[in-house]
């Protein structure tokens, strides 16, 4: 690794850590400052035990010395218990969710990539051939479709009317409806993008010279026109991470997927803070390292790249 | 050539795997969804209506529900032998003493005896328990002292007790109340009021009820397992005291919150049992699946409420007195069309309210329903007519104009509207149903020249602009606690948390138009009467004085009822000898899989 790279790596550490700590303070002072409270029900406490809960929590001291006992327990990755589901640490529900949420969005994530450059590249070789037009009809549907109205669609078909597979997203069959809900977009917008630099490439003198010196066309195709047409496919890797993982919160309230995206969304309307502040520091982390690590990805496919 | 093949393999692998998870269950295992993972289901902290469900099969108070020949619902000895009668003691309180059952065991063989409702009972009611329904037993000698905290918060008796004593041999409950409690037996089925075994509570008092191995009941049931956002599976409890008459060995709650799916789920036999449905499909499910949706009274009330302290709504140089913007609020409670919102919006078998007191609450008798006896006349017309005729309804707007000409505003005769009435604020959460009568009012109101604003917020929001007075008129709901109308009166006291109205509080604590001269407070009036009916013996005179207090509440004009809940829910054909109680619970432990 060059000198360079690793200067740059270190900045975008640091950098990484001051948004994950604005992150932090700002949502722990915006919560705070939304009306409404944890303990706020349709019926309410008696004052007992609404001082009660306030102190077991820590909510009565001051905003300021609850916002650095909280950094303080993050250092040691305290996220603290949940004010809501009484009894659960914020880490493990995170743990538990997110190992599901990873899942369907780690196989969405792949499954949109192969797919999508595949497709991509066949649209591209077949220009203007019938396949090309059914690929780019059938991916601009995709793209131009929100993912729930997919969602919907596919648990009404597959789940409801011919009940090919469960409509229940906590078991692994019935993970499957979700997976290709959430990746469809991602794959269709990879297709495109796979095709118009697949385009771009073959048009290039490069890849006539080395048709013209007789190469076979299979190897012009994945040695030379594929990986230079995939790198506008690895800058968007980043984003589409982030869409699969917001993208779950919708898919995932559909199937009944018990992941992380649905404790983040009742997180807020609980006002369970902890958690809140458990999730929202969790994806945001999260969002910053796959971002960090495309920028890198992007360095090492194209050497011209220079992060000086 | 190759793609094709690969495609086909791929597409066998999906259908094997996909196959492979269709399991639609077997009559060993019973699939339900209630709801989304509870809060809790620790009997002492929980506080919503699925979560008492799950309790209800894992735990069994003193007395519990079962279902007649009739269908209709009795409340019966669970773990007692019989239902003592109280005896009233010299100092004006009442003793039940409660002989418990033999060989009582916990889920894990442990012996279950009188020490542990003890335990129970003043763990909940322990303000650093943080019970949300602490309050329930309010009606236990002894209460008072423990709750009491002195201006900064703090405990003030930390080592008070509630009155109530287990015997040597821990055979024997004895139980003191402050008054005679006609609902007494009602509270002793709530999930409050159930036992927990104190060895596992005292080592993880937070987490033992999160985990398997600490849950321990004495149910019908016990927990083998919660996937968090997923699943939580009951297995039948031998040591369960009944357990010849358990017949589902499994019971699976299905955990989510999302209508569609949870339909979804209904409609291809995977859930026997759902509590919700989309609200935009009750009216084609009803038709539907006739035999399969129940519509089910329950005990609640949807109304709007005034805030007694926010004058805003009323122009200051036309309606200067209390007594006249109660005629105002009247008035603008008069010209709703109940029957219209019961039956297009509500769609789900709502009866039109005329009184806050809903239906599916009995007086002394047992028998006959309250509202039978509401209204100023105490003949059950209640406080103004929801006839479902248009002349009924012509009649209400008539006078609904007559009361707010009175008080000074001008009516058009031409137009038929109003010319200077100010125009107002309506609060409500989010919510397509609530939506829809906010839509409602503002249309019905601006078609009498009365200008109103809707203001949708979100739920926590919404809660906390409710509870600190900050709007004019909001909408509301409410759902008792038990079987007695003081589930809705007390609430309406000025020390009340529940008091979204305001009443007594701030600016309205000074105004001395109640009681018989018209010169007394609503803590003078209002909370005396509630102090009243909480001591009173007499049975009879105890109903005198609730119709009363409802008359009081209503001749304010600030509460607005509008319609009384139901309870909707979808029960297969293959699931029998399941019921429902008018709280909302749903009672599985009895039930067979065809």
């Amino acid at each position: 690794m060059d000198s360079k790279l690793a200067y740059y790596i270190l900045k975008r550490v640091l950098l990484a850590i001051v948004t994950v700590f604005l992150v932090i303070t700002i949502t722990f002072f915006v919560m705070n400052a939304v009306p409404g409270g944890p303990f706020l029900g349709e019926k309410a406490v008696t004052e007992a035990v609404m001082k009660a809960l306030e102190a077991k929590y820590g909510l009565d001291k001051p905003l300021g010395e609850q916002y650095l006992t909280y950094l303080k327990g993050i250092i040691t990755f305290d996220f603290g218990p949940s004010l809501k589901l009484r009894g659960k640490e914020v880490i493990d529900i995170i743990s538990v969710g997110f190992k599901t949420s990873a899942k369907i969005g780690g196989i969405a994530a792949v499954l949109a990539v192969i797919l999508g450059v595949t497709l991509g590249s066949i649209a591209a070789i077949k220009r203007n051939k019938f396949t090309d037009k059914t690929i780019m009809v059938l991916s601009t549907a995709f793209v131009a479709t929100p993912s729930f109205i997919i969602a919907s669609f596919f648990l009404i078909i597959f789940c409801v009317n011919y009940q090919i597979f469960p409509a229940r997203g906590d078991t692994t069959a019935g993970l499957i409806v979700p997976i290709i809900a959430l990746s469809l977009y991602p794959m269709s917008y990879i297709t495109r993008l796979t095709r118009s630099s697949m385009l771009e490439v073959l048009g290039q003198d490069y890849i006539r010279t080395a048709r013209a010196k007789g190469v076979k066309s299979s190897k012009v195709i994945f040695k030379h026109a594929l990986k230079n047409a995939l790198i506008p496919v690895l800058t968007y890797i980043g984003p589409m991470l982030a869409y699969i993982l917001t993208g779950s919160l919708v898919v995932e309230r559909i199937f009944s997927v018990p992941g992380l995206g649905r404790s983040f969304v009742n997180s807020i309307t609980n006002r369970d803070y902890t958690l809140i502040m458990g999730t929202t520091i969790f994806l945001a982390s999260l969002i910053v390292i796959l971002n960090l690590v495309t920028d890198i990805l992007y360095k090492l496919v194209d050497p011209r790249i220079d992060f000086s | 050539m190759k793609l094709r093949k690969l495609f086909v393999v791929v597409l066998l692998l999906i259908s094997v795997i996909a196959l492979a998870g269709c399991k639609k269950g077997d009559k060993d295992t019973l699939v339900v969804c209630l709801g989304p993972n509870p809060a809790t289901i620790d009997p002492a902290l929980n506080s919503s209506v699925d979560g008492a469900t799950m309790i209800i099969h894992a735990f069994t108070g003193l007395v519990g529900y079962q279902q007649n020949d009739k269908g209709a619902l009795e409340l019966v000895p669970e773990l007692v032998t019989e239902l003592p009668v109280p005896t009233k003691l010299q100092d004006g309180k009442y003793q039940y003493v409660f002989t418990l059952k033999d060989d009582l065991k916990w889920s894990d063989g442990s012996k279950l005896d009188a020490n542990d409702f003890v335990y129970a009972w003043n763990r909940a009611v322990n303000p650093n328990t943080a019970a949300d329904y602490a309050y329930m037993f309010d009606v236990v000698d002894g209460y008072n002292a423990v709750t009491e905290v002195d201006d900064d918060g703090n405990i003030v008796n930390p080592n008070a007790k509630l009155n109530v004593t287990a015997s040597a041999d821990g055979k024997k409950l004895t139980v003191i109340l402050s008054s005679n409690v006609p609902y007494f037996f009602e509270l002793l089925a709530f999930p409050t009021y159930m036992p927990v075994k104190k060895s596992v509570v005292d080592a993880e008092p937070d987490k033992w009820a999160t985990e398997v191995d600490t849950y321990i009941g004495n149910g019908p049931y016990k927990m083998i397992e919660w996937v968090q956002d997923s699943k939580i599976v009951f297995e039948k409890n031998p040591n369960y005291h009944n357990a010849d008459a358990v017949k589902i060995k499994k019971i699976e709650f299905a955990l989510s919150d999302d209508d569609g799916a949870i339909l979804a789920n209904y409609k291809n036999g995977t859930y026997k049992l759902i509590d919700s449905v989309p609200n935009d499909e009750i009216s084609s499910l009803r038709k539907e699946y006739k035999d399969e949706f129940i519509i089910a009274g329950q005990l609640g009330t949807y109304y709007l409420n005034f805030n007694v302290n926010d004058l805003s709504i009323y122009d200051d140089k036309i309606v200067t007195t209390e007594e006249e913007r109660q005629k105002v609020r009247l008035a603008l409670s008069l010209l709703i069309d109940r029957n219209y919102i019961a039956d297009e919006i509500g769609q789900a078998g709502q009866l039109p309210a005329n009184s806050f007191v809903p239906i599916g609450l009995t007086e002394p008798d047992g028998k006959t329903e309250f509202i039978a006896k509401n209204g100023p006349k105490g003949d059950g017309a209640g406080y103004y007519s929801v006839e479902n005729t248009d002349e009924a309804y012509a009649a209400n707007c008539a006078e609904a104009i007559k009361l707010l000409q009175e008080v000074g505003y001008t009516f058009d005769t031409k137009t038929k509207k109003f010319t200077n009435f100010p125009s107002f604020y309506y609060i409500t959460n989010t919510g397509t149903g609530h939506q829809a009568i906010a839509n409602y009012l503002q249309s019905l109101y601006s078609g009498y020249g009365i200008i109103m604003s809707i203001v949708n917020q979100e739920w926590g929001v919404f809660l906390e602009t409710r509870k600190q007075g900050n709007y004019t008129v909001a909408r509301n709901g409410w759902l008792g606690d038990y079987n007695d109308p003081i589930s809705f009166l007390d609430m309406w006291t000025s020390t009340s948390g529940n008091n979204d109205v305001q009443f007594g509080k701030d600016a309205h604590a000074n105004v001395k138009i109640y009681g018989k001269d018209k010169n007394q407070s609503w803590a003078e009036t209002y909370d005396k009467l509630i102090e009243q009916i909480k001591s009173s013996s007499d049975p009879v005179k105890r109903f005198e004085l609730m119709h009363q207090a409802e008359d009081m509440l209503m001749t304010t004009g600030a509460i607005v009822p509008i319609y009384y809940y139901t309870d909707l829910y979808m029960v297969s054909p293959d699931l029998k000898g399941f019921f429902a109680s008018p709280l909302g619970y749903k009672f599985l432990m009895y039930a067979e899989l065809k």
